[in-house]
């Protein structure tokens, strides 16, 4: 599926992405003399190309701490609970659970730490 | 008094944020090229946008000015720049750089610097907060105080913002408030282990 349909002429066009700010369908239009993109959704949120690409880097960056606090706070739970624990047969799966949870977490973690995001150049400088 | 028993404060580490640039610029311009110290420099920035950050803070300035990269060995005379999107701690010897949790919403952060120097080399540091909004830099220098060492701020009244400069003499036990000129004839005192005449601000009402 697109994110940007392949044909676009000087009317907005549905894009195949949704709007960071909202979640909302968003579509894209080319504008100006260099028919640099515009990024609209249905309530008006606005977006550049650099834009939107800054919003869904930030938007990575908050999903994949998320993932990684669900990864962490399921392990201390896990653990907790094994700890209390009066069968041992519920013990057990909570601390295989918890391992791997663990494991996951580390694994994220290095995911997170190695993600350098997008760079963008500044514009040049008109003469 | 600061300084009273001529401890060499060698290890400078700045954080700045909104209206930072320019007092950064201003206070290289001062710095003598003989510093005997090493300066450590976290500015608020975009974690996207590439800029000529060293290049505009190295410009007029007499010391080296560089945005190092991971583990490059820490020198006297040399000012590390954070590069965006990543926090700059010292470790012994060495500069590291990580993509930790941003702290105050922001990476680079001031507060892992300030702490990280208070850390490894306590008395011998002085932190220095300029010009911005927010809190980064307040624990930092509260932890650069606790461990011995020196804590500065721009003068609130230069400084373009100055919550950070307020908001770090309201709750840690500031040294002093200079202005930018001041802050390099301290900074340089400090680094050769003089003694400063230096009246401590109290909380603004």
């Amino acid at each position: 599926m697109y994110a940007i349909p392949p044909r676009l002429d000087h009317a907005p066009e549905l894009a195949g992405i949704s709007c960071p700010d909202c979640c909302g369908s968003l579509s894209v239009e080319p504008e100006g003399k260099r028919a640099d993109l515009v990024f609209e959704c249905r309530v008006g949120h606005t977006y550049s190309v650099d834009e939107l690409l800054v919003a869904k880097e930030e938007r990575l960056h908050g999903r994949l701490w998320t993932a990684y606090t669900a990864l962490v706070e399921l392990t201390a739970l896990l653990n907790d609970l094994a700890a209390r624990e009066a069968s041992e047969d519920r013990g057990r799966r909570y601390g295989e659970r918890r391992e791997v949870a663990r494991a996951q977490a580390t694994r994220l973690r290095r995911l997170i730490e190695d993600n350098a995001p997008l760079t963008l150049p500044g514009e040049g400088e008109p003469s | 008094m600061i300084n009273p028993h001529r401890i060499k404060r060698d290890v400078i580490a700045i954080g700045a944020s909104a209206g930072g640039v320019q007092p950064l610029k201003d206070l290289l311009e001062m710095l003598p090229p003989d510093l005997p110290a090493m300066v450590a420099i976290v500015l608020h920035r975009s974690p996207y946008h590439e800029t000529q950050l060293p290049l505009v803070l190295g410009r007029h300035a007499l010391l080296s000015v560089l945005e190092p990269a991971d583990r490059d060995p820490l020198l006297p005379g040399a000012v590390y720049v954070a590069p965006r999107d990543q926090h700059m701690i010292f470790e012994d010897g060495i500069v590291r750089l990580s993509r930790g949790a941003r702290e105050h919403h922001t990476r680079p952060a001031i507060d892992p610097l300030f702490r990280s120097a208070a850390e490894r080399y306590g008395p011998r540091v002085v932190g220095v907060v300029l010009s911005g909004m927010g809190s980064d830099g307040v624990s930092g220098l509260i932890a650069i105080k606790k461990g011995g060492g020196v804590s500065l701020v721009q003068h609130p009244g230069e400084a373009m913002f100055g919550t950070m400069p307020c908001t770090a003499i309201a709750e840690d036990d500031v040294d002093a408030m200079l202005t930018v000129e001041e802050l390099a004839s301290t900074l340089t005192a400090l680094a050769r282990g003089e003694t400063v005449e230096a009246r401590r601000p109290t909380v603004l009402p």
